[in-house]
Parts: C-alpha cells; structure tokens; sequence
C-alpha cells in the first residue's frame, strides 16, 4: 500500500465509522504508526479527541486500553502495583513451613504478585494495542514524569523485577484540554495535533453521518446555529459533541426545522452553565442567532 | 509556493533544507531537536512530498509542540518554502506590498482590534506580513528597479519604526519600603491555599504499600509499622494584574511596589501590567537591580486608554493553562473604568473564579468617599470577587490581609 493509499485508507476508515476526520488528523495517525511515536491532541472539550482514539482501535481492530487521569494519579493507579494482601498471606504460610527468608523474598517479588494496570498491560498485549491516556492535564505534573520512559522507550522500569518491554508497540493516544500547561519533557517525546472546533461544512458533515435520518435543512441549520453560537463570549463554548446530542434529541423530538422557541425549550442540550444560559437567551432575544 | 521536492534544483537538498528549516524553529523558540530534526526526514519519507498540504501537515505534526507553535510554524513555513521558490523580481514587489500592509495592518492595530496575537509572536506577524502579499502579484508589475529599491527602503523604515515603538517607565517607588515589605509578608502568611483531595484524606499522609510490605520483612510478614507517603508540598502561585492606565498612575506604582515585595518573597508569582494590551513584567520586576527596578513598557501596556475585559481575556488566553491553577491567588489592581465590549470583563473573570482558588480585586475609588462600585463593567465584576478592597495609600496593603482574614 502506498502512503498515499494509507492515509485514504484511514479516511475511509473513520468515515465507516462514522468519524468525519481532516486530512490533517489522517496525516498524523498515518506518522504515529510510521514513527511509532505517541500523538499528544490538544483542544476545547467536545471536539472529539477522545473518540478518535477509540475509533482508532476499531478501525485497527484491537483492544482500546483507556487511562482516565485525575488529580492525585500516581505509578500504582496507572502502572504497576505488588498484591500486597496476597504477598502478606504467602510470607505468613512460607514463615509456617519454615522457608529460607531469601527466597520468600524473591517469591513475593514475582510477575505472580503483581497487578497490572493500564500502562503495563498495554505492554504486555500480543497486539499492539491502542493506549489511551485521557485528559493528561488533570494528572499532576509529577505524574508526567512517570510517563515519559513509557513515551520514549515503550517500557516501564520495575524495581524489584526490571524492565517491562513493549511485545508490540501500542498506539498511544494522549488528549488535553489546556487546562494546565503540559512539560516540554512531554511534548518533546509526543507528535502534535490540536483540534479545534469543526467549521460549518464539517459539523454539516458529522451531524448527517451520525444521523442519517435528520433532515438535510435541520442538520445544515443546527451547524450553522452553532458556529454563531461560538462568537458568544460563553464559558463553555460548545462542540462537536453538544451540536450531536442537541440533534439527536431534536430528531427524538420530531423537530425538523428551528426556531427560537424550540431553541429555548432544548437550551439544556448545549448550555451547562447559568451564566452562558443567560448570554444566550439574550442573544435569541435579539435574534442574533438564528438570523445573524 | 510548492513543496522542496517538486523544484530541486532551486530548492536544493530536501535533507539540508528541512535541518535549516528546523534551525529556524529553534530561533524562534519551538521544541526542536536532533531528534525531531531525525523525525521529520523519516515523517516527509513517509508521505507524498509533492502534496504540498501533506508535506506541511506532516512537518506541522512533529515539529509543533503546542497551540502556541502553530502560528510561528505557518508563518516560517511560509517564509522558507516560498522565499526559495522566488526570483529577485518577486521578492522586489513583494516587498511594496508588504509595506502597504504593514501600513494597514498598523491601523488595524491603532483601531482597537481585540485580537488575540501572542506577544512574543509581535515579530513573527512582521514575517506574516512580509509573505501575506505572495499572491497579489498581477496589474501594475512593471515598476523599474529604483522604485523597487525606494519601496524597499520604506518597508526596512516602517519596520524600523515599528521595532522602536516608543517605550515608557513605569517606576517602582523605594519610600516606605520597609512598611511594603511588612504588607507583603503579612500577605503572604494569611494566604491559606486549598488543599487537594490527596492530602485532604488522611491528615495529608497516604498509606505506603511498598514501603510497609518492605518493613513487614523485619517481623515475619506481619504489618505492625504502616508506612505513609511524604505530604507533598502545596507551591502557592499569585498573580498580579496591575491597570497602567492614566486613570491609573496615581495608584498602580504603589501596586508595583508591592507586588515587587512579594516576588521578592515568594517564588511563583507573576506580574503583569495592561492598558489597551497585556504586558508580562515578571522578569523585570525579578531583575536584581539596585534601587527597584524601573520597568520598560510600551505605551500599549502603560499610561494609554483601558482595555480591561480584553486584556483579562488575553490573559485567560495565553497564560491561564499555565498560571490559573487551583493554587493560584490572583490580584486585580483597577478602577474598573472600561472600554471594553460588554461581556469580555465578564468571561474572563468567570474564568479565572472557576480555576483558582482566590480572587482579589483591589480598587482604589474604594477610599474615595461616597464612592460606589456602580459603573456596568464593575458591576459585571463583582459577583466573582472574593475580596474587594481599596488600594489608594501604602496603609491600604498593610490591611488588606486583615481584610483577607475578614472576608473568607
């Protein structure tokens, strides 16, 4: 296959699966497996950074392991931890048969004793699988630090054990929402892609491809609704995800065209704040929305 | 423009191009390395090199690292893959175009435009605009090589001019100096940041597994001595945004001063200075000079009109991923007399309550009598203000922690 054909290929991929994807993310995912490097995404929630990932893996075929990071995430969470409680039971029955205190050592100090989690058990799948690490910015930054020898070299360090190396390369995935900077450390070992919110043709194209029974004029008056929407000095601008939702639920509704009261009576499927609730009815009032 | 594989003979070597290319990120500040370098020649081996979209798209994916990158790489791509690709006659007229729109451009800037342009890309927009006019190359193409030259020469003048905007001192005052650095102490030991859930749990201890099996060693297997982990540290970050507005110049000195004590003080503090634009003056205000430092601002950022809302906004935008931190306490410093469009102030003081852990505005109308925070951009304000306080005299810093012990 050529590079060429590779990159249609996972265009046509996505587009099975219902992802409108940019050529410029095809390009991406097309070097992360010729460069076997992670892709660092970046970009407002809603832009579908996450389900890229997870499309990835079904276009691929493979298993998706997913890291869903969080304040006060550490190695034990994320990569290895020993089974203590099992370690504990084997030194009391060892100590009743009187075995050597060296060898209860090693015994305890086992691939049996430990637990793996997501990062180790990404290395040790017989496909490669795809690694997600979702929302690395709410992760401490220390955390990053655990990370990076998984980044660089596929492998994790185990004191008590070794090195841990890759059977097959996964595909990692990490995704970022910028609400913290991220190390350069971590950049540095990471291929860049940012995400921003889809343009009219492409929301039209995401929101028809997720549901193919809405009806053309709905699906073109909801993209454009939403690009308006975005000029609004809102604190949670909406996205992809929230332009999909407010459809589908318009579809449940039997909705097929809109109109500021229909836009107000289904706020709630795009707007999560009270504030951003008030920008807009204010901006409907003026009828900046609908008819800009 | 086209990529360097469909001309070679005027481009030269891809290989040596794409590591000059990659030089020239470097100089401007992008993340880029003998590795990155190593992967851009594997990534440009592994698409259609003639596809000029691919060969950015690739290029773009390896050698940028953040949001921030992308401008600087669209506008050096530009520059290297087109300037290559020229003759001298082109590169003449493009540079009279360039000069109108840098003219216009200018304008556009004087006018009042809440665009969102980095700072440290003020240079690079110079290189946008010498590459924007690549197109506009037809009609009046048959000026003589003097009035290339003489456009030439403008061009160079108005970018000279532009590179000497007039600078301003905002001067830090040394009286009372003592008294401030009081102020700044007593700030800083009334700060009391919110803790994270991690050491919240437990008294700030977290059971250590590893470390108790590894002792339970010493008495048979059995866990008498439970290991916790260190608390780790909580690193307080304040930020400091001063109004250098006219309406301003009486109080914002005396902002500077303190702010300038408690950088001296504490270590993750920030400062910046607005006016119709944002300033970042926290390596002048940590220069080691001797009497305080006077700083060195534009005339955007310092003694201009007030752009409050827009410059908070940049502020949210550019820095706040890396300074608005659950541990950051943020001081605003303004008379919250604003030109702004309505909503701006709004949103980024949304932004900055939802993501830090303390909001201070300091107003000094406050000390005025009779004085009510009733303009709409104050009143916008206010419902995100943990602490209002005034800020109209050096005894007004030696209260506010008071104040602070009062209002939370």
């Amino acid at each position: 296959m050529t590079m060429q054909e590779s990159i249609r290929a996972i265009e046509e991929e996505f587009d099975k699966h219902g992802y409108v994807t940019d050529h410029a993310v095809a390009i991406s995912l097309h070097l992360v497996k010729i460069l076997q490097k992670p892709l660092l995404i970046e970009g407002p929630a809603g832009v579908g950074k996450t389900e890229l990932a997870k499309v990835l893996a079904q276009s691929l075929g493979t298993k998706m392991i997913r890291l869903q990071c969080y304040e006060g995430l550490d190695a034990a969470h994320a990569m290895y931890e020993w089974n203590y409680a099992k370690q504990m039971l084997h030194i009391q029955m060892s100590n009743g048969a009187g075995a050597d205190p060296a060898t209860i050592k090693e015994e305890i100090f086992s691939e049996d004793f430990l637990l793996t989690r997501p990062l180790l058990q990404a290395l040790k799948e017989e496909k490669a699988p795809v690694l997600l690490i979702d929302e690395i910015d709410r992760a401490d930054e220390e955390f990053e630090a655990f990370l990076l020898e998984m980044l660089a070299e596929f492998q994790i360090s185990i004191p008590e054990l070794g090195t841990v190396r890759a059977k097959e390369r996964p595909y990692i995935i990490l995704t970022s929402n910028r609400t913290r900077e991220l190390s350069d450390a971590l950049r540095r070992r990471c291929l860049y892609q940012w995400m921003d919110f889809p343009d009219l043709e492409k929301e039209t194209a995401m929101i028809k491809k997720r549901l193919p029974d809405i009806s053309a004029k709905l699906a073109d008056q909801i993209a454009a609704f939403m690009q308006n929407l975005r000029t609004l000095p809102l604190s949670k601008v909406p996205g992809g995800a929230e332009s999909l939702d407010w459809a589908e639920s318009l579809l449940y509704l039997h909705i097929n065209q809109l109109d500021k009261d229909i836009v107000t009576e289904t706020l709630g499927c795009f707007i999560k704040g009270k504030e951003d609730w008030q920008t807009v009815e204010a901006a409907l009032k003026e009828e900046e929305l609908l008819h800009p | 423009m086209i990529s360097p594989s469909q001309n070679p003979s005027s481009t030269g070597d891809v290989t040596d191009y794409i590591l000059l290319f990659c030089r020239e990120l470097r100089r401007e500040g992008l993340l880029v390395g003998v590795q990155e370098e190593i992967d851009s020649l594997r990534a440009v081996e592994a698409i259609n090199m003639a596809d000029q979209e691919q060969y950015k798209s690739a290029l773009e994916t390896v050698l940028c690292s953040g949001k921030e990158d992308l401008p600087v790489f669209e506008s050096i791509f530009q520059r290297f893959f087109e300037q290559a690709n020229q003759t001298p006659d082109m590169q003449k007229r493009k540079m009279k175009e360039t000069a109108s729109d840098s003219s216009s451009h200018h304008n556009k800037r004087k006018s009042g435009s809440n665009e969102d342009q980095p700072k440290t890309s003020q240079p690079k927009q110079g290189k946008n605009v010498q590459q924007s006019s690549s197109s506009v190359t037809d009609g009046a193409n048959q000026e003589n090589d003097n009035e290339g030259l003489e456009q030439a020469i403008q061009f160079m003048a108005a970018r000279a001019n532009k590179n000497s905007r007039k600078t301003r001192e905002a001067i830090i005052p040394n009286i009372h100096q003592d008294v401030m650095e009081q102020a700044a102490h007593r700030f800083l030991k009334v700060l009391k940041l919110r803790q994270s859930r991690r050491t919240a749990a437990n008294d700030g201890r977290l059971f250590d597994g590893r470390k108790t099996i590894r002792r339970s060693m010493h008495t048979g297997g059995t866990p008498i001595e439970l290991m916790c982990k260190g608390r780790k540290p909580e690193r307080a970050k304040i930020v400091f945004l001063g109004d250098g507005s006219r309406s301003m110049s009486p109080y914002t000195p005396r902002f500077l001063q303190f702010a300038y004590c408690v950088t001296a003080a504490h270590r993750y503090t920030e400062t910046f200075l607005f006016s119709t634009t944002l300033s970042h003056v926290t390596s002048q205000l940590k220069s080691e000079k001797q009497p305080l430092p006077a700083l060195q601002m534009n005339e955007d950022s310092w003694g201009s009109g007030t752009c409050i809302g827009e410059s908070l906004n940049t502020f949210v935008n550019r820095y706040g991923p890396q300074y608005l931190t659950k541990n950051t306490v943020v001081l605003v410093m303004s008379d919250g007399l604003d030109t702004s469009e309505e909503g701006w102030m709004r949103k980024a003081l949304q932004e900055i309550k939802k993501k830090t852990s303390l909001l201070i505005w300091l107003n000094p109308l406050l000390g005025t009598p009779g004085y009510r925070p009733e303009q709409t951009k104050m009143r916008e304000a206010l419902p995100f203000i943990d602490i209002f306080s005034e800020a109209h005299q050096l005894d007004s810093y030696l209260r506010l922690s008071k104040e602070m012990k009062r209002q939370r």
